[in-house]
Parts: structure tokens; sequence; C-alpha cells
């Protein structure tokens, strides 16, 4: 017994002693990040808030041109009226060949997009929500949300488009929510003019702001699409108006920028028509309106081995430069046709050095996953083929020259005698525009032979800025809201504004349609518009690719001028019933 | 303390013990009553007279004859009296004797009982010896040791010297199907961690490993730093009343590791083992040549290679210009170019090992020094691991009261050597070489434009891969004076792993020059404050355990890279040489904080009960939860100590029962919400303007995150019959899992795509039964073996309890694929019906070569909302394990056969079709395949698998039996004679020959069913089955 009351004695002690050395336990078990910021303490400053911006302008970069990487960049280009795939496949699992294929709802694609916008809209919201109980004075306080609700109506512009009527989300989110409902599409097409209002009411003007970042007119450019498909003809007009007519912007008539004074030469092709102010408008370093360029709305950035300039000379990171997996804007490697590797002569010997190079003859790095189609590269200019600048030999170019010395065929022209293979698969070599790439003028560290222009195998971007929005856009747009009021001669009189610095034919105000105004931008903004986004806008997708995509007609159905809400965010919003679009 | 003999108790002798203690007990309380008193002298009776004349005190320790460790609990008892006594944990004892030349007999369940005279002598040290049934040991049940007969718990002691004669390079390979519900994965790849699972998956998403604690001691990091041949045993904890000690990180289970220790003896013992192993993979693989790659390419473009409408009749117009092939695979086409790259980049893998120890004890000091050497060379180059290991443990009782040692050991590991990727070997092609006609290294074999880097480049790159780990363990065992029984330990930890990797490539970021260099370590310390307090009162055995301790760990990486290195001489030295630099780093700590009491009760060996209850706070857990509790309670009733028990055969029977309640940690900082400010969150305004910082929140917070909560209820029988030549147990156990860490995905509306979360419950249920027999045993030849069978059900109970189709059953998460009644690894996709022909009408968006998806609900169309069912899951139907010693005088035969099960549509596998260069005419043209897959095309209509260079609309993967039944080890070794080798000055010495992976009987197709690696896998590592040549010396 004694025993028994000694240990329990004891051991009481023991354990007295044993627990009174332990310490402070909440203290002890605090979680302090080392690593990474926490939301508390990143919202307060006004320096705060302006990272968040600066993030929003890094992320629709990267949704307009860089959702999923290569394969899904170009989604709003190919299989359209003006392009589609460039090896005629419909159901390569790497690309968007065919609508039939790729528009069903648990398509990656079709998920991608509208996850990657509804994060810009998301990131957004938490600088409108977060605003008020920042340190930022009011002044800053209005500014910082004005430009928020700018991206978050431009992210839900893409998605009406794309998708119909969608969920509105407005808010930060802190907490789960699995029970959204589609709004209509009027509903978020007002929340567009809600906010792109106040962004044009708010934003400094377009001489006030940094290059590429967004001005008052930038939000009124996008007033004035919203208001065409709220078929508010003269509220479109009036923006566009403000747009058009305000004393800093301009179309570009006269040579300007870094090549003013230079031709287009091209050792190969060999041009003899002189260079054109439309030339100018997509040589490196003419985007900004530093440069001279008053036509220019809002230019994405990209700036080479600069961080946040998305673009690398050379090495691994020049492919997939950031962790979102995204090649950089890939234009080049995606339009460009591949001849320069590929290309055998009438002999069949090789006609190409097999190197891609500088020059337009080579295109760049272009691996042929898009072409243009035949209607866009013919019948699109028969009425002013000569005298329209944009169709000039080195805005389009239409030939390829046998640059292989050991070819019997050096020096002649592939059209002229064009080799079996081209003619069996015409995927090796297409006419292209040349604003994909940069002839001449790749980064320095690119070249592997400056003397025979060669480039790396890394080459594939087009290292410079693009265009979201441009002047020129802002006509046409006038030109379809005077349309929608049967005032043809107003019209007529802003496509001829485009036209004519073109040194195209005027239109006549009877042949006005809203065909021949997508036929304008196409001539006007290929690969620079979304021209999906376009056509699913004015709701003529179906119709023209029938008409004018030679592969894809037969694929597409009536209903994909919409696209299917993603299964993935059906699924995952389990508290309440989506309905999807019609025949998915 | 080791005891490591066993304790069996025998019916017979049974009763006469109980009367013994009984006696003893009452002439213990009267004894303590009088020295109280300390009038005994004036009450004297008979008895107590001739107690009082003959008082002679008599001291001594009782050590196990064949480790020299001390023995506890044995019982001295004077002959012909009820005097006697019980030793102590080291095996002292003291009692008072009546006669000088009495006779003493020493017993203890499971030794040869013996009798001495004391002959006048005052100190006594006896040396029991095990009886050849003496199987019964004691084991490590985490914070000290247990006699296996007082468990009351699922406690398995893995038989590690079954697989001695194994070229494991990780101990863990040694556990593979030893133990019922214990799963460890294969591995293909040297110095590779395998994977390990007791008992089902009962996480959705958390971390399902389990908790290994090595000398009492939390062990995070790889296992492989751990030389096998420092091990002295293994224990598995799988219950969780067993687990319950460690709280909030056992769920998972409990694997406790013990290394070895130095043994008294005059003296010390050298032992050196080595071993070379040969390997070769267990699958006869490689890539397509020539011929069959021409074959697949005309397959690929059969419009223009066939003639329409059958496109059986070759084209004659066709050549092989009118594909995609890049320029140099047609000229290798036109030379007759055919290389075989898998077989320049692989070669048969190489094991050697070598170990060299030293242990022994001298006076109060005992001690193991080791040194280990192991080198593994892949069967793809360079896949090479080279390991060295120390270990000192020493140990030493300074005073009667105080021992103090220490667990010390250096591990550092070479993977040096940049293996060739996947990509890069599977895209090559047989119609180019890596070598010009030079014998030179050729940049791009397929062409520079393909950017298809020759693979040997990175083989040839300069690398650098070193990670190691130094940990000592520091104790000291205090016994409290006064009360007997009790001790206080305290156990310091402090280790360091830290990894330095560098590489330096010519050739990498396109030919620029890359280089990186990385740094990382991790470091950890621990405290516990342990009592233990272990006594027996008369019939009640009582022991306790208190434990109070915390654990710290911090972690930081540092990662600078370089690209475009005009100078690429001094490599990843000088990084700074680099035109474009990267620098990153990270970091990270926690810490927890822990108490634990235990409390085991004994009656008389017949009645067991455990009761633990464990506090736990980790830093990783929410703010609103920083703590968590974790009860448990088990009991035992050994039916064969029992008086009324009277069944001759049956020498053992018990039966147990165990209820608690364990945790599963959620991983750090996963509460807190994030914001990351990482260079795809930049911009730059303006041509040449510098970078603007951008930052977004990427996580969402949860602040009432908690921990996974696992309970569960064990039910156990052991068993023995004949003496113990037939022995074994029957487990069954239900847990349930609440409260899952789950990362649930969110509408990505939200902006987010998932966030972590506890949700819903997971039940898992199993069968396991363990069967040891010794069918044969005589003097020159013996049969051994053991075998295990066990089965675990997995079942998702409940989720979110929503049901918002009201159908009345609760709703599943079918875009996290969870469904209510269903296990984890339930499979719910397309079924598949054969493959869609030329000549097949196909809906649209599918082609011939995709697979025909059944339109389940014959709407024309294939959809994810009707035409997906379930398939069945990827969890096995049962797993059972067959092991085998046999022993004919100096010859012993093992072999260890290892199966899992599916049954019906258990353990499947994907056979996906779609991986990297498979994904368009092009892509599947230029690169290479594997010959196991037996792809679609017009001249092999009737393939297994699938073709996706035009993708379908929908991509279907076959799903296919991981079922197999595997000759995972077989040994023979022969132990030499001692008579014949003692001349030699070697005192023990034994040479075996042993395959691995010799047989494997399955119906998968490609690397491994048991790595899931199928037709293309996205690692090419094969098993590797292997013929060792090996020989253990001692002397």
């Amino acid at each position: 017994m004694e025993n028994i009351i000694k240990t329990i004695k004891y051991g009481l002690l023991v354990l007295l002693f044993t627990f009174s050395i332990s310490c402070n336990e909440e203290e002890f078990l605090n979680e302090v990040p080392l690593d990474f910021f926490s939301p508390e303490n990143s919202y307060v400053t006004k320096k705060d808030f302006e990272s968040a911006i600066t993030e929003l302008y890094s992320r629709v970069r990267y949704c307009a041109y860089q959702t999923q990487g290569t394969s899904g960049s170009y989604a709003y280009l190919t299989s359209t009226d003006i392009a589609h795939d460039g090896r005629y496949q419909l159901t390569s699992s790497a690309r968007f060949g065919g609508h039939s294929v790729y528009l069903v709802p648990t398509n990656s694609t079709v998920a991608a997009h509208w996850n990657s916008w509804y994060k810009l809209i998301a990131n957004a919201n938490t600088i409108i929500s977060r605003a008020d109980a920042s340190e930022m004075t009011d002044e800053e306080r209005v500014s910082v949300v004005a430009e928020a609700k700018f991206m978050r109506a431009f992210a839900y512009r893409y998605l009406v488009y794309l998708y119909g009527g969608v969920p509105l989300n407005l808010e930060e989110v802190t907490s789960p929510k699995t029970d959204y409902t589609r709004a209509s599409k009027t509903e978020v097409l007002n929340q567009i003019i809600l906010d792109a209002t106040e962004a044009a009411n708010v934003l400094p003007t377009i001489d006030k702001v940094a290059d590429g970042r967004i001005s008052n007119l930038v939000a009124k450019h996008l007033l004035a699409e919203t208001y065409i498909a709220l078929q508010k003809y003269d509220e479109a007009i009036t923006a566009a108006s403000a747009v058009i007519d305000d004393p800093n912007t301009d179309l570009m008539t006269d040579r300007f920028g870094s090549m003013a004074t230079q031709n287009p030469q091209d050792k190969h092709l060999k041009f003899t028509q002189p260079g054109d102010v439309y030339w100018d408008l997509f040589r490196v370093g003419n985007q900004n309106r530093s440069s001279g360029n008053k036509e220019a709305l809002w230019v994405i950035q990209y700036d080479v081995d600069v961080t946040g300039g998305n673009l690398l000379s050379i090495g691994s990171w020049a492919v997939t430069n950031t962790t979102r997996g995204e090649g950089a804007n890939v234009l080049e490697r995606i339009a460009g046709p591949v001849a320069w590797m590929t290309f055998k002569d009438p002999d069949g010997v090789e006609g190409a050095i097999g190197k891609p190079q500088s020059n337009y003859n080579s295109g760049g790095q272009g691996v042929s996953l898009m072409m243009n189609t035949e209607w866009f590269l013919n019948d699109l200019w028969v009425s002013d083929w000569d005298n329209d600048i944009r169709n000039a030999p080195h805005n389009i170019v239409r030939d390829f020259i046998y640059d292989n010395p050991n070819s019997a065929y050096y020096d002649s022209s592939s059209v002229k005698y064009p080799s079996p293979t081209r003619i069996a698969q015409l995927w090796r070599w297409y006419p292209y525009p040349s604003k994909i790439t940069t002839p001449g003028q790749h980064p320095a560290e690119l070249y592997t032979d400056t003397d025979l222009e060669t480039l790396r195998a890394t080459a594939g971007s087009t290292y410079r800025d693009n265009y979201m929005l441009r002047l020129a856009e802002t006509y046409l747009l006038r030109a379809e809201a005077y349309l929608g009021k049967s005032d043809l001669i107003n019209a007529a009189n802003d496509i001829n504004a485009v036209r004519l610095r073109s040194q195209a034919n005027p239109v006549a105000p009877g042949d006005v349609t809203l065909d021949y105004i997508l036929d304008e931008r196409a001539r006007e903004l290929v690969y620079e518009e979304p021209r999906r986004i376009t056509l699913h806008r004015t709701g003529k997708l179906v119709e023209r690719v029938r008409k004018y995509n030679t592969l894809n007609k037969d694929e597409i159905q009536d209903y994909h001028g919409l696209w299917p809400i993603p299964y993935s965010f059906i699924e995952a919003n389990k508290d309440a019933v989506i309905e999807q679009n019609p025949n998915y | 303390m080791k005891r490591n003999h066993a304790l069996w108790v025998q019916i017979h002798p049974f009763l006469k013990k109980l009367i013994m203690e009984i006696k003893v007990s009452i002439l213990i309380v009267l004894i303590s009553v009088l020295n109280v008193y300390g009038t005994y002298t004036d009450s004297r009776t008979k008895n107590i007279s001739f107690f009082d004349l003959q008082q002679i005190r008599l001291a001594g320790t009782i050590s196990d004859a064949a480790t020299g460790d001390g023995m506890a609990g044995v019982n001295i008892q004077v002959k012909g009296t009820t005097f006697g006594a019980i030793s102590n944990e080291e095996g002292k004892y003291s009692l008072v004797v009546p006669d000088r030349d009495a006779t003493l007999v020493f017993s203890f369940i499971g030794y040869v009982t013996q009798e001495i005279s004391l002959n006048g002598r005052t100190t006594l040290e006896v040396a029991l010896v095990a009886e050849v049934t003496g199987l019964e040991e004691v084991i490590v049940i985490g914070y000290g040791t247990m006699r296996k007969s007082d468990l009351t718990g699922s406690v398995v002691s893995a038989n590690i010297e079954a697989f001695s004669e194994i070229p494991n390079v990780n101990i863990l390979q040694s556990l593979q199907g030893v133990a019922p519900g214990v799963q460890i994965g294969q591995v293909n790849q040297a110095g590779q961690e395998p994977s390990i699972q007791i008992r089902g998956v009962n996480t959705l998403s958390g971390n399902d490993d389990p908790l290994i604690i090595v000398d009492e001691i939390i062990y995070s990091g790889r296992m492989g730093d751990l030389n096998p041949a420092d091990i002295k045993s293994i224990e598995i904890l799988k219950d969780a009343s067993s687990k319950a000690i460690y709280g909030s990180q056992a769920a998972n289970g409990v694997i406790l590791i013990t290394t070895k220790s130095g043994k008294k003896s005059e003296n010390p013992v050298f032992s050196y083992s080595g071993s070379a192993s040969f390997q070769s993979p267990t699958v006869n693989a490689g890539l397509l040549d020539a011929e069959q790659t021409l074959e697949k390419v005309k397959g690929i473009y059969y419009t223009n290679a066939y003639l329409p409408p059958n496109y059986t009749q070759p084209n004659p117009a066709w050549t092989w210009g009118q594909t995609e092939l890049v320029p140099n695979l047609l000229t290798g086409i036109n030379n007759g170019t055919d290389f075989d790259w898998w077989d320049e980049l692989t070669s048969p893998g190489f094991i050697q090992d070598h170990m060299l120890s030293l242990s022994g004890g001298m006076g109060k000091t005992t001690y193991y020094i080791s040194g280990g050497y192991t080198e593994e060379n892949g069967f793809v180059i360079n896949d090479n691991y080279k390991r060295y290991t120390t270990r000192i443990n020493i140990k030493n009782d300074i005073k009667d009261w105080l021992t103090i040692g220490m667990n010390t050991f250096g591990s550092f590991t070479d993977f040096s050597g940049k293996s060739p990727t996947y990509t890069n070997i599977i895209i090559s092609s047989p119609f180019v070489t890596p070598y010009d006609e030079n014998g030179n290294l050729v940049v791009y074999p397929k062409g520079e434009s393909t950017t298809h880097l020759n693979p040997l480049l990175d083989v040839q790159s300069d690398d650098k891969d070193m990670r190691n780990r130094i940990s000592g363990i520091f104790y000291g065992i205090v016994k409290i004076p006064k009360i007997e029984g009790l001790n206080y330990r305290i156990n310091y930890n402090h280790s360091l792993n830290w990894s330095n990797y560098a590489n330096g490539n010519e050739y990498g970021a396109s030919l620029t020059g890359y280089a990186i260099k990385t740094h990382s370590a991790q470091h950890e310390v621990t405290l516990d404050n342990i009592l233990n307090y272990e006594r027996q009162f008369g019939s009640h055995g009582i022991r306790a355990t208190l434990v109070y301790g915390y654990r710290k760990a911090a972690y930081n990486y540092t990662n600078a890279e370089g690209e475009n290195i005009p100078n690429m001489s001094l490599g990843y030295n000088s990084l700074q040489q680099a035109i474009i630099q990267r620098i990153s780093s990270s970091a990270w700590d926690e810490s927890s904080l822990y108490q634990m009491a235990r409390v085991n009760y004994n009656y008389r060996d017949r009645y067991l009960v455990t009761g633990t209850w464990r506090r736990d706070g980790y830093s990783g857990f929410a703010k609103n939860n920083k703590f968590a509790m974790f009860p448990s309670i088990a009991v035992g009733w050994t039916l064969s100590n029992e008086p009324f028990f009277k069944v001759p055969i049956i020498d053992l029977l018990k039966i147990r029962a165990s209820y608690g309640q364990n945790g599963n940690q959620t991983s750090r900082y996963s509460s807190i919400a994030q914001v990351s400010a990482i260079d795809d969150n930049k911009y730059i305004f303006g041509d040449g303007a510098s970078t603007s910082m951008g930052q977004a929140i990427t996580s969402l917070a949860n602040n009432d995150l908690t921990w996974e909560k696992t309970a569960g209820l064990n039910l156990g029988i052991d068993f023995g019959i004949l003496k113990s030549r037939i022995k074994g147990n029957v487990e069954y156990y239900k847990t349930t899992t609440t409260d899952l860490l789950w990362n649930m995905v969110i509408p990505q509306v939200t902006g987010f795509s998932t966030i972590k979360t506890n949700i819903g419950e997971v039940a898992n249920s199993g069968f396991e039964f363990s069967i040891q027999a010794i069918p044969v045993q005589t003097n020159d030849f013996s049969w051994d073996f053991n075998m295990n069978f066990s089965t675990n059900k997995n079942k998702i109970v409940h989720l979110f309890g929503d049901d918002v189709n009201n159908d009345g059953k609760e709703d599943d998460l079918v875009s996290s694929n969870l469904f209510i009644g269903k296990s984890i690894g339930t499979i719910y996709s397309y079924e598949i019906d054969g493959i869609y022909q030329i000549a097949d009408t196909r809906p649209t968006g599918y082609n011939p070569g995709n697979y025909r998806i059944i339109d389940q609900n014959d709407d024309s169309k294939i959809s994810a909302d009707f035409d997906r069912v379930f398939l069945g899951r990827s969890e096995p139907e049962f797993m059972a394990s067959f092991q085998n010693n046999l022993k004919y005088k100096n010859f012993t035969l093992r072999f260890f056969i290892n199966s899992i099960q599916g049954g019906k549509d258990g353990y499947l596998g994907s056979q996906a079709t779609n991986s990297l260069s498979l994904n368009s005419t092009g892509n599947f043209a230029n690169a290479n395949t594997w010959t196991f897959y037996d792809f679609w095309s017009v001249t092999n209509p009737d393939a297994r698998y699938s073709v996706t260079y035009q993708a379908p609309q929908i991509l279907a993967e076959r799903y296919e039996s991981r079922s197999f039944i595997r000759l995972q080890d077989i040994s023979l070794a022969y132990q030499f004679n001692p008579s014949l080798i003692q001349k030699a000055g070697v005192e023990g010495a034994k040479i075996y020959i042993s395959g691995k992976n010799l047989l494997t009987i399955t119906k998968w197709d490609g690397w491994d069913p048991e790595t899931n690696q199928g037709i293309s896998s996205t690692s090419p590592y094969p098993v590797m089955k292997s013929f060792t040549l090996g020989i253990d010396l001692s002397f």
C-alpha cells in the first residue's frame, strides 16, 4: 500500500514538474507564413492595389492570347471565316480543328476559357470589394475601382458572347459558393455597360496614361460595342464618336515609327512596292503612343527579356517562360507556314534551307498549325487587289522562293514551279499576313547567322506588342451602329475612313451590310481582333463558316454559335441547376 | 531495455503459480506491516522464527542466455516452499532465503526452467535458455515495450529476418507482403522510395502515409536513408487503440523501427555482409524498330498509303514524303537506318552492398557501430544511386539509477547523374542515330526544327544530386528512487537533412547553356519527457506511461539558375556567367506539442485493459482548432489462461477488442488564404519600361479547417495450437473517418477551383488472417511458413448531406469522382465496346481507331451526363502472401510469393492511349512508341488499344485488371559449420544466392501491374528482376 501511495505522490510531483515547464501553447503553435503574403496585410496601401491592378493587366494578356498555352490560344481565330486548321485536320486533339470535336461540355478548351476569364473577374472583384477598407484616399480609391471594373466588364464581354447568359459574380468570394445561376444575356450586357460607364467617367484621358494602360476611351470603345449588342445604336454612336473625335486619336495615314524611312525588303521575294502606313502599324516598337502611333487605343505589352514582358529571346523560358505554362504570344509559330523546313522543289530536292529565317519568305518559325481560308486569301481582295495596301505583297506574303542553293530551282517562285508534294499537301506552304511575324526585327539573340537571317528553333513568338483595341475598329463599330439605324451614308463614311487610309476604293452606301462590315473587319483586323467573338456577337459565325471556310463548312452545326457551358462548372455548382445551351 | 524472448502462457503451471502468487502477496503485506511497527520479534510465530533464524539475502541477475539481456518478470522460487520473488526490468532480483543450501527454481514462460542449489552463495547469476517453441516475443509499442501476450491491440512484428538474403536497398521493401493489411509498392528506380499503405485509404486528399518512428522519434523523410542492415526490428501498429499514442498523425498507421544495439559479450563481434546483384527488366519491351515504325506510319496515313474503300490494298503511288515525317526521318528511311535507342539508353542494372559492423559490450557500456556502402546502377542510363551510412549506438549504465545513451547516424546519398527524360526517349525515332559519321553526338538527331535534343546529351550534363541526413538521439533514463518500477526517460533528437542539387548543361536552354544550383535544408528537433511505471501487485500488473513533448521543424530552400551562358567551362559553379538569371526561395516552419497518457492493466494474465489519451497541438491547424484529443480503450481476455479452459491442443486463445480515435493532420498553411506575387503577375507598361509588380489571391482561407478524425473498432483473436507449432491471428476492423480533408471543387466562377475543407465520412473495414506453422521439424530438416491474407473494403458513407435533386438520397460529388456507398477509387467512366473500324458508321466526332463508347441511354450521342457508368474500382479485393523457410542441415531455402487480386472489378488501372507524342498524326508519326502498345491501324483492326492522333469528341480509356501473383523473392543460403571455420578465426559464415521478381503472372500489359505503369506509362522504368550473390561473416 505504502508503495502505491508513494508512487502516486512521486508520480504527481514529476507530472507537475513536467507540465510546469510547458510554454505558452498558443504562441508556440502560431502559424506564420514565411514565403507568401496573406490578404489581410497585402490589400492595404495604394501600392498594394497598384500591384493588384497590374496583375489584371498581366491576366488579361493571358486570357486573351495565351489561355491553355499554344493549343488553346488561337481558339478565337481558327475554324472561323478567316482561318482554319493548318494541317486540314478537324480532329487533332492538340488544336481547335473542328467544332464537332471541340464543342462538347467536357472539352478542356471550353472550360479553360471560362475559368480564365472568371479568374480575371474574381481578381477584379477582390480589388473592388477591398478598396473601401483600405488606406487609400478617396481619389485613389475611385480610380482603382474604376480600372478594376473595366477589367471585369472586359472579361464579361468575352464570356457573354462565347457562352451567352452567364452567372454574374460581382463580389469577392471568401467562402465557397456553389449555387450560381445564369443571368440573361441582357443582364450581363447591362452589367458591362454599368462597369464600363463608371470607367469611362473616371479613367484618365488617353494622353495621360502610361503606354499599355487603359484610358476613358478604351471604356468608351467597349461601351460602343456593347450598346450595339443591346441594339442601343444612338448610345453606341455617342460612345464611339467620343473615341473617334478625341483630339488625341487619329487613324495613322502617314508613314511613321521605327521603319518610317525604309521599305520592306526580302532578298528572295524582292519586293518592289514601297512600304506603307499599314505595314508600319505592325513593325516592332510601333504600337505604343510613344512611337507616334495615335491609332492605338489599348496595346497589350510584350517586352523581350524583361520580367513581366512575357517574351524571352532564347532558352527554354522563351517557350514557356512563366509558371502558367503558356507559350508567349506564339502567333508566328501557329499561323506561319512550315515551308522553310519541309519544302521540296519539283525535282524532289530540298527547296528550303531547313532553318527558320527572319524574313518574309520564311515567315519566321512557323509550323503550319493555322492558315487563312481561301476566301480570306483570294475573294476578299478581288475588288482592290492591287491598290489596297493591306494586300500588298509585303503585307500578305503570297509566294515562297526556293532558297536552297543546292536546288536547281534556287531563287525561283514555288508558286510558278510547285512541287508535287506542295500540290498534294497544301499545308506545307500557304500565303500569310506578315503581321504575324517581325521580319528582320527578331531579337538579336535569336539569330544563329545574321547573314543567312537564320533563327533558333525556339523562335515562334511574335516579338512585338499587340493591339487589343485600335481606332480603325472603333470606326467599323460606329459603322455597325449607323447600319443598325439604317443610316447607310454615315455607315459608309466610317467604313471608308478605314478603306481610304489603305487606298482601297470607297464603298457605296447602298452596298453596306453587316456582312460587308465583317468583310472589312477581316481585311483590317485579321489575326488581331478575336474573330470568333465578333462572329458570335453578330450571330454570323455559322453562316459565314459555311460560306467561306472550306474545311469546317460541313461539320459546323446550327447551334455552334454559342459554346457549351463547361460541364465542370455545372457539376461543381452543385446547389443550383444550370441550364445547358441548346443542343449540347 | 529489450527482452527478446518469449513468454508463453501454459495452462498447467498456471494454478500452481496463482496460488503461490497469492501467498507471496500476503507475505509481502505482512512483512510490510511488521516493518512499520518494528515489533515482529515480540510476536513471532513458528514460521517467523524459522524465517528469522535463517535469514539470508540473495541477489543476482537473470539474463537471456541467447542475447545476454536482462530478463524481467522471471519467477524465482525456493524449492519446496512458497517463498519467491520476481526479477525486475533489468533482470535483477533479490530475496530472502531460509536456507544456505536451498535450491532455487527459476522459471519463465517460454524458457527452460532451471533448478540451482545455492551451496552457500549469496549472489547467483542465471542465464535462462529459451524453449524451442519460444515464438512469443516482447515487442515495441511506442514509448516503451510490452510482452506480446499483454497486447490488446493489433500490433504486428515484421519478420525482416526472412528477407535478409534479398538485396532490398530500402527497408520498406522487406515489409512487402509480410504483414496482413500492409501494402508496400514496388520500386523501379535506383534509390526509389516505395509507397506504403496500411489498412486501406482513410483519407480523400490528406496525407496517406503512415507515421514512421525510429528509436522512439518521429522520422520524416526518406526511408532509404536508413541502412536496412542497421535495423533490428519493425513493428506496425494497425488498430486505433495502439496508434492512439501518436494522436493526430496516426490515422494511417504507425511503423516503429528499432535499430540494433550492442550486446554484452567478452569479445567484440565484427560482422561483414556483402552482396552483388545483377538486374534486368521483368518485361522484355522496347521501342518499335524501323520496319515496325514504317508500318505504323503507313497506318497513320492510311487514306494515302492504301486504296479506298477498304484500305487493305497498298497504294502504288504512295511515298513517305506524303507524310508529316520531318526531313531527317525521310533521309533515314532512304538510307535504311534502324537505330535502337532503347538499347542505347539502357544497360543491365547492378547493385552492390557492403556492410561492416562492430558490436559488443564491456562493463557498463554496450555499443553498436556500423558503416555501409550501397551502390545501385539502374537499368536506364545514369539512374544511379550511392549510399554511405554510418551508425553509432552506445548505451551506458553510469549508475544503478542512471542510464544514458545515444543513437546517431549519418546517411549520405548520391543521386547524381541525369537520366534521359521519358519525353526524349519516346520521341526518338529509329530512322535517326545519336552519332554522326565521325562518332560525335548529334545535337538534334531529328533536325534542329524539331527541338528534339539528343537524349544522350542530357546524360552527359554535369549533374550533382546529394541528399544527406545526420541525426542524433540522446537519451537518459533515471530510475526514480524509492518507487520501484518508476523511471523517467528524456529523449532529445536533432536531425538535419540537406540536399544540394546542381546541373550544368551546355546544350540546355536551346543550346545557349543552362545551369542550376539548389540548396535545401530541414532541421527537426524533438524533445520527449517520458515517465514509465511498471509494477506487479500480486495478480495486478500495472504499467503506466506519461509523455510530454514537442517537435519543431524548419525548412528553407534556395534556387538559382541561369540561361544563356557564353562560357560554360565553370558550369554551375559560376552562375553569374549567365546572361539571364533567376532566383527563388521558400521556407516554412511548423511546431507541435503533445501530452499522452497510457495505462495497461493486467489481471493474472487473463484480463487485460489498455487506456490511452493524447492531446495534440499542431501549428498547421486552423486558428480555431489548434488542439485535438485522441482517446482510446482496449480490452483483452486470454481465455486459455482461465482455470476452466482445458482444451489440450490449444496453448493460446486470446480475444481482443479495441476502440479509439486517431487523426490525420492538415498540411501546413492550408487554412490560410494566400496572396501570390510571382513573375506571372508582373507586367510592364511601355517599351523598355521596368517591371511592375503584380499580386493576386490564389487560395481561400478556411479558419475552421480541422484535422481528419478516424475512429476505429478492432476485434482480434490470437491462437496457438500444438505447442505453438501452429499459431496465428484473425482480425476484423472497421474504421470511420470523418471531417475528411478535401479540396472541394467549387465553381471557378468564384475565382478558385478548390477550397480545402472537411467533409463527409469514409468507412474502411477489413479482415486479416495470419498463420505461422511449422509442418515439419526434425533434426536435419524443418519447414515453416507464414501466410497472410487481408481484405479491405472502402466506402464513402457521407459527403455533404445534400439532396439537391430531391431523389431522397444524398447526392454524389460526381465532379470529384466521389459516390455515396462506393469506394474512393471508384471508376466512373465510359464503357468501351471495341474500336471503330473504317467501315463502321460513327457518330460525329469519332474516327476509325477511336474507342466505340457504349451509348448507355441510346440518345445517339455520347455525353458525360448520361453515358458514364461504374466500371469498377482501383482498390484490390484481397492481398495474400506466402513465406516459406525450408532448412536442411546447413541449407536454408526461402521463397516468398506475393499477390494482389482485384476480383471481378477491383484493382483496375487505366491503359491510357492519349499520352504525349500520340496526340496528333504528325507527333505520332515522328515519335516512337513502346512495343507493348497494340494499337489500331487498318492492318491491325483487331487491336486491343485505340489510337488518339485523331482525337475523339470524348476520350475513353480502357481499364484493366492489375491482378498479379509474383514469386517475389527466393533465396538459398548455406551456413558453414562453426567447427570448420573457427580455425580461420571466423565465428560464423553464410553464403547465399537469391532471386527477386523472377516470375510474375498477370494479364496486365505494360511495364508492371503493381507500379500501375501501362502501355503509355509516363516513366520508362521497368520493375527489375535480379540475381544476387552474397556472403555474411562474423569474426
